[in-house]
């Protein structure tokens, strides 16, 4: 009977999920091409005057470009302050290590409204502004967890005897950092840059409560949803999604990509006594 | 030899982790030109004091010296010996020419002397068409050869190898020990070599140093570490060895006298070994090697007659290994020829030549 | 860049600070630590403490030269409204039943990735499944908005198909809303049951099955056992998360069934001297919600045979 259910149910949901996961997004790419002013089915008459004009209209492109300001920034942010802290973590062994890790990714576990709020009260003590700078803040909080998971995976996997073998050539610790540890890292590091810009991209919440009066994309496409919708929102909504799957699945293969054949050369070092 | 700066001078050094003492006020002098071995197993200290000497560790007490100079307190990048790691440690993402080419690079050398110099590398190890690839696209026995050109590249003073074999299959093993030796030839560089295999250690090195706990128990060539143990360990460590419990009976400086099994007999003084000396009434022990055990034939001049019963053989093709029991209980392991012994159990009469057996003045340990 | 590196080797201040470095692992701690540690405090915990030491706060932000009155009276407005309590219930309930159906509904996901489908298919099937999830919160509720609206893409195939009555209420109410979180949680819930369910060993089943373990007992007594910190770990994920969504109750949800985050965020909305307030929200948000989980954390932990 088991056997029925791995063979042919299992399979069969497996594909109605996928369905469900992939059905509205087709329906939402379908509507930005109707040829009305109403959203609704079916369509009758096709038009492309919707790609057309959502690229006029400048307030979609200013929160496009707000978006990629606050990307850009937020990722430089989230990398520098992430880096180095996944350098840290990697020093710990045991309880501290795990202590450690548990406060760098409590951002994740509060709830993000929470978190964004007290980041909004916490910045007016220094007297920055709500905005670009504001929101980039906040998302570069929640992001640098996830670059020190994504970059300790990797570091983890660096045998210890790489940087001493350089140390052991010659190297002194900024040429080791330089010509090593980053270079080894290169790869996890492409990988959190890309998820740090797909993350800010798509966040609302923060963007919302820690911006002022340029909306981010996700933040102007909320304001417009709640007045209705019509189908040049379909329009620009398909466009943002192809270019964000784009990149997240070129991101994706590129990292795993890179880091599997680096594995190969890298060997369990069943130590004598020096892991006393 | 000429009695020049000895490469590496080891002083009292001590280095502890914690509670766990793992180099005990070692002292090691390391003439230019040699190939030794640190032996010994998990944990004796074996590759806290290489890397002591590579400058990752800081001993706690003594000093280095390195080629004449004291290094105890320099860092690992300015200290004239270079390593290779168990794990090869090569860079991934660097070429195997940057890889070798990495330590003249960090002495500042030029362009071209680099390359000169890795070009020379590449030929020794005989790998000169590997430069441009990675080292993932390399066998294991090819990154290990790399790893070795890695190092000598610089021209340290001298290499240490922390078991830089351990990782390979047997037979790739041997091939690579034997190139190992030659390259050192070649080169005329100091060795220092850690394993804890002794087939490795034996036939590699001009001197071989067994560790236990920390301390070095016999620095000896590889013939005497293996014919004269100093301890029961490292009788035990280095080969198999049958221990028989014995009594001096008389010592007149050339001749020892022994009771051994209900028996008299004389063996010469310097079998004695670890420069120790004994007196009558003193409980020794022998240490006869399996293959050194005769079997039938009668007694030579001066053999140790001793009956035993054959328990159980061992069939390992080209040889057999025997398993008896002397009448007093001691248990012998016996090397003989297949077809040398009858099959089964049975009384044999065993005879051990007076030059084969090596006394140790200790009480016997349970080594296997 | 090397050399540079070895350029600056003649100053002795670049020799003895390189030499310090390498010799000194504290040294290196220090350099490297510096900048993390401080973010630590500010981005992690500041702003945290801050705004809990304003919930007790009479008003904020202070006049200028005043000190600060304390009160707890912000703690107390909580439970006078029955506004407030509501919509509090409202959130856990729905969190607890949204992960239960996501816990549901992605097991058998998680499971045919994991064990069922072709060892070398495993990569791009979890990259189709993840791939929607690079996509905005906001971008998922329209299409969903697009799917359920009166004149969407569900009724209207339901009137291409013959159906002639009214159209089905679909869009804000709990079924869009239940549907929308469930797309965006489903992923929350995906990864670490997949990489539970990954690491169980086929043999083990096979062991089971050649027991005379039926199909049933191998489910429950080997697959459910050995997912569980899959389980714990998906289900602690998506109850926080659902517990703290803001904007998608705003576009599926219906103006009744208001959740407790709305709340908060609405509050912090209205004029400044409400924040004592939202603040007091927050933390009794947190606390509630990671005291919820504690628990549930617990009573699994209790389970017998758990592996430490």
């Amino acid at each position: 009977m088991m056997h029925h259910l791995g063979k042919v149910a299992l399979p069969v949901y497996f594909w109605l999920f996928v369905t469900w996961l992939f059905l509205p997004l087709f329906v939402m790419a379908a509507m930005g091409f109707r040829d009305s002013n109403f959203v609704a089915f079916p369509i009758q008459s096709w038009t492309t005057d919707w790609y057309q004009s959502v690229l006029d209209d400048r307030e979609i492109l200013a929160s496009l470009w707000v978006s990629l300001q606050v990307a850009v920034l937020s990722t430089i942010l989230g990398l520098g302050i992430g880096t180095p802290m996944a350098f840290m973590v990697a020093r710990f062994h045991g309880v501290w290590r795990a202590i450690l890790i548990t406060i760098i990714v409590m951002p994740a576990f509060i709830p993000i409204v929470v978190s964004a709020i007290a980041l909004r009260m916490f910045i007016g003590n220094f007297g920055i502004q709500t905005g670009l700078v504001a929101i980039a803040f906040g998302h570069a909080v929640s992001s640098v967890p996830f670059v020190v998971v994504m970059l300790l995976t990797r570091l983890n996997s660096m045998s210890p005897n790489l940087a001493d073998a350089a140390r052991d050539l010659g190297a002194d610790e900024f040429i080791i950092f330089f010509r090593v540890v980053l270079p080894y890292l290169s790869p996890a590091l492409f990988g959190a840059f890309m998820f740090c810009m797909l993350l800010s991209f798509e966040d609302f919440t923060r963007s919302f409560f820690l911006g002022s009066f340029d909306p981010t994309f996700p933040v102007l496409l909320f304001a417009r949803l709640r007045f209705g919708f019509d189908p040049g929102l379909a329009a620009i909504s398909t466009l943002v999604l192809v270019a964000t799957i784009a990149l997240g699945i070129y991101a994706e293969r590129f990292t795993r990509k890179r880091t599997a054949p680096a594995k190969q050369g890298r060997l369990a070092a069943s130590g004598d006594d020096k892991n006393v | 030899m000429s009695k020049s700066v000895p490469a590496i001078e080891v002083r009292n050094v001590a280095k502890s982790f914690a509670e766990f003492r793992a180099i005990d006020n070692v002292s090691l002098t390391v003439e230019s030109g040699i190939f030794i071995t640190l032996l010994g197993p998990s944990g004796c200290g074996k590759s806290t004091l290489l890397r002591s000497i590579a400058g990752f560790l800081t001993p706690d007490s003594g000093s280095i010296m390195v080629g004449g100079r004291d290094v105890t307190a320099l860092p690992p990048h300015i200290r004239p010996v270079n390593m290779v790691f168990q794990d090869y440690a090569l860079f991934p993402h660097m070429s195997v020419r940057r890889n070798v080419g990495f330590g003249c690079e960090m002495k500042g050398m030029t362009r071209l002397e680099i390359e000169a110099r890795v070009d020379a590398m590449l030929e020794l190890i005989r790998l000169p068409d590997v430069g441009s690839r990675e080292p993932s696209a390399l066998s294991g026995g090819q990154r290990q050869r790399v790893a070795l050109a890695r190092a000598l590249a610089p021209d340290p003073v001298s290499l240490l190898l922390d078991e830089p074999l351990g990782a390979l299959d047997l037979k790739l093993r041997l091939e690579l020990q034997h190139e190992l030796k030659s390259i050192q030839r070649t080169t005329g560089k100091t060795f220092v070599f850690v394993t804890h295999d002794q087939d490795e250690a034996m036939s590699m090195s001009d001197l071989v140093a067994v560790m236990k706990d920390g301390r070095i128990e016999q620095l000896d060539t590889p013939r005497a570490v293996y014919a004269r143990p100093a301890t029961a360990f490292v009788a035990g460590f280095v080969g198999a060895a049958n221990m028989l419990p014995a009594r001096v009976s008389g010592n007149d400086g050339a001749v020892l006298n022994l009771e051994v099994e209900g028996q008299n007999w004389a063996v010469p003084a310097d079998c004695v070994t670890g420069g120790r000396t004994v007196a009558t009434g003193d409980v020794v022990t022998l240490v006869i090697r399996p293959e050194d055990v005769i079997v039938g034939s009668g007694p030579g001049f001066g053999e140790l007659a001793l009956p035993a019963r054959a328990h159980e053989q061992t069939f390992l093709g080209g040889r057999i290994h025997l398993r008896c029991q002397t009448a007093n209980g001691t248990a012998l392991t016996l090397e003989v020829r297949p077809g040398s012994v009858p099959e089964g159990d049975g009384t044999l009469d065993l005879y051990i030549a007076r030059e084969a057996v090596a006394v140790l003045v200790e009480r016997k340990e349970t080594v296997k | 860049m090397t050399a540079f590196f070895i350029w600056a080797r003649r100053f002795a201040a670049y020799r003895s600070l390189t030499e310090l470095l390498a010799r000194s692992s504290l040294a290196r701690l220090a350099i490297i630590s510096a900048l993390p540690l401080a973010w630590i405090v500010l981005a992690n915990i500041a702003p945290l403490v801050q705004m809990f030491v304003i919930s007790f706060y009479q008003s904020y932000p202070l006049a200028a030269g005043t000190a600060p009155e304390f009160t707890i009276r912000h703690y107390f407005a909580f439970f006078e409204r029955p506004l407030y309590l509501s919509a509090f219930a409202r959130s856990f309930i729905f969190a607890t039943l949204v992960t239960a159906l996501t816990l549901l509904v992605m097991f058998p996901v998680a499971y045919y990735i994991a064990k069922v489908a072709p060892r070398i298919r495993r990569v791009r099937l979890l990259l189709l499944v993840i791939a929607p999830f690079w996509i905005s919160e906001i971008i998922r509720s329209f299409a969903w908005m697009l799917m359920l609206s009166n004149r969407g893409a569900v009724n209207s195939f339901l009137s291409s198909v013959g159906y002639s009555g009214p159209p089905f209420e679909l869009l804000y109410n709990n079924i869009s809303l239940t549907i929308g979180v469930l797309y965006l949680t489903s992923l929350y819930m995906l990864l670490p049951l997949y990489s539970a369910l990954e690491k169980i060993d086929d043999r083990l089943l096979e062991a089971a099955a050649d027991l005379g373990a039926t199909s049933f007992r191998r489910f429950t007594r080997i697959i459910l056992p050995l997912a569980r910190d899959g389980i714990v770990t998906g289900c602690t994920l998506v109850f926080l998360l659902v517990v703290g969504l803001y904007a998608m109750p705003v576009l599926l949800g219906g103006p009744s069934n208001t959740l407790f985050a709305s709340t908060i965020g609405q509050i912090f909305g209205r004029a400044g001297d409400s924040w004592p307030l939202g603040s007091a929200f927050s933390m009794i948000l947190i606390f509630a919600a990671l005291a919820y989980v504690g628990v549930f954390m617990a009573v699994l932990q209790k389970q017998p045979g758990r592996r430490s």
